[in-house]
């Protein structure tokens, strides 16, 4: 095959992809024929492979875009190996393992000065020895794999606990907190009502001590005695009436909101106790 | 060579060759460049190049040579800075593997 011919069928076979992409690819390889010389020529059609083959390499630098291309590729003693193009020994998915690891390892690197182009990952598919290509990408991803596996494992068994926990614990948890729920209930009611007998005895009390103490100066000018006695009998149980009238009030008023809160705590405790169990 | 070459230890290579070329150089030429220290096919240059120049970081004029237009190629700004963050990289990258190799003397 002449050179002529070459450049015409790969012309031809560039015919997928954009005139300008075409033209830039022609003009590169007229002057690398050119450059090398016409004693050279048979040489560089030999070492450019079939036309068939370059134009595959250079539709694969130009369709979508170029990184992708180059993450599938690869530069070795073989030359330029192209994984889409090479569908033997490759399981699959591991395409995307590349991708990945290209943009880890190497996409990023222009903005972020800190990434590391030749990171470990990167390393695992230009650092193998004789084994040749296909195994460092099969290590690569492999031990991708064995990281991500234990984790799944872990949240699987923590789901399966979960369950457990819920099937095992729902015909306890739901009467016992039902029984506490009623009998705190049952607690705030009888303290509400023992509060509201006190204040009743109280203010009961106080209305008593005035009354009493009404009396007992009415009583002061027939029997002196007996009226100081009601009088001062009057004056305490009134004291002590409008104390516990007092007391009770504020009790109820700082008391109630306290309980309620007491009650929702109390509403929300078995719940909580079994977020706690999950972790 | 029993190792093989990354795509951005083939990308540093290609932009330090072109590098040492004050006036630019082209395809031919820096094939035969790289395949002195790296054994790749000669079909594998093209899209490194013109991905590289899609990047920004080379840039083509053309010349008259020899009554033609040949195709020359220049390290731009962009591409020597990343030329410059690929050498550092590759030093500690390395330094690494060497101080592995030879029994972490060092540190």
């Amino acid at each position: 095959m002449s050179r002529t011919e070459y450049m015409r069928e790969l012309d031809a076979l560039l015919q997928g992809i954009s005139k300008e992409e075409r033209e830039e690819a022609m003009q590169y390889y007229n002057d690398y024929f050119d450059d090398a010389g016409s004693e050279n020529e048979e040489k560089v059609i030999e070492e450019l492979g079939s036309p068939a083959k370059l134009a595959d390499t250079i539709r694969a630098g130009v369709n979508g875009n170029t990184d992708e291309a180059e993450s599938y590729g690869e530069y070795g003693e073989r030359g330029y190996q192209d994984r889409r193009f090479d569908t033997s020994e490759y399981p699959a998915g591991k395409d995307g393992y590349y991708k990945d690891s290209y943009s880890e390892t190497y996409g990023e690197s222009q903005s972020q000065n800190d990434r590391n182009p030749f990171s470990e990952r990167q390393y695992s598919y230009t650092a193998n020895s004789n084994q040749g290509y296909t195994y460092a990408g099969n290590q690569g991803y492999g031990a991708g794999q064995t990281t991500e596996m234990p984790r799944k494992k872990s949240s699987a068994g923590k789901i399966i606990l979960i369950i457990c926990i819920l099937v095992i614990g729902l015909p306890i948890v739901v009467p016992t907190a039902l029984g506490l729920l009623l009998a705190a209930f049952g607690v705030l009611v009888a303290l509400a009502i023992s509060a509201i007998a006190i204040w009743v005895a109280a203010v009961a009390t106080a209305v008593v001590g005035i009354l009493l103490g009404i009396h007992g100066f009415g009583q002061l000018f027939y029997s002196p005695v007996l009226g100081i006695g009601m009088l001062g009998v009057g004056c305490l149980l009134l004291a002590l009436g409008a104390l516990f009238t007092v007391l009770i009030g504020w009790g109820c008023l700082k008391l109630i909101p306290m309980m309620f809160r007491g009650l929702v705590n109390l509403c929300r405790r078995p719940f909580q106790k079994k977020r706690g169990e999950c972790r | 060579m029993v190792f093989n070459t990354g795509a951005a230890l083939l990308d540093a290579i290609v932009l330090a060759v072109v590098s040492r070329e004050q006036e630019g150089t082209y395809g031919y030429k820096i094939t035969q460049d790289v395949r002195r220290v790296l054994d790749v096919s000669e079909s594998t240059m093209y899209p490194v190049l013109r991905r590289l120049q899609k990047d920004e970081c080379l840039e083509v004029y053309d010349m008259q040579f020899d009554g033609r237009n040949r195709r020359y190629y220049k390290v731009t700004e962009k591409g020597m800075a990343q030329l410059n963050l690929y050498k550092v990289e590759w030093k500690n990258y390395t330094r690494k593997i060497t101080e592995m190799f030879e029994g972490g003397a060092a540190e």
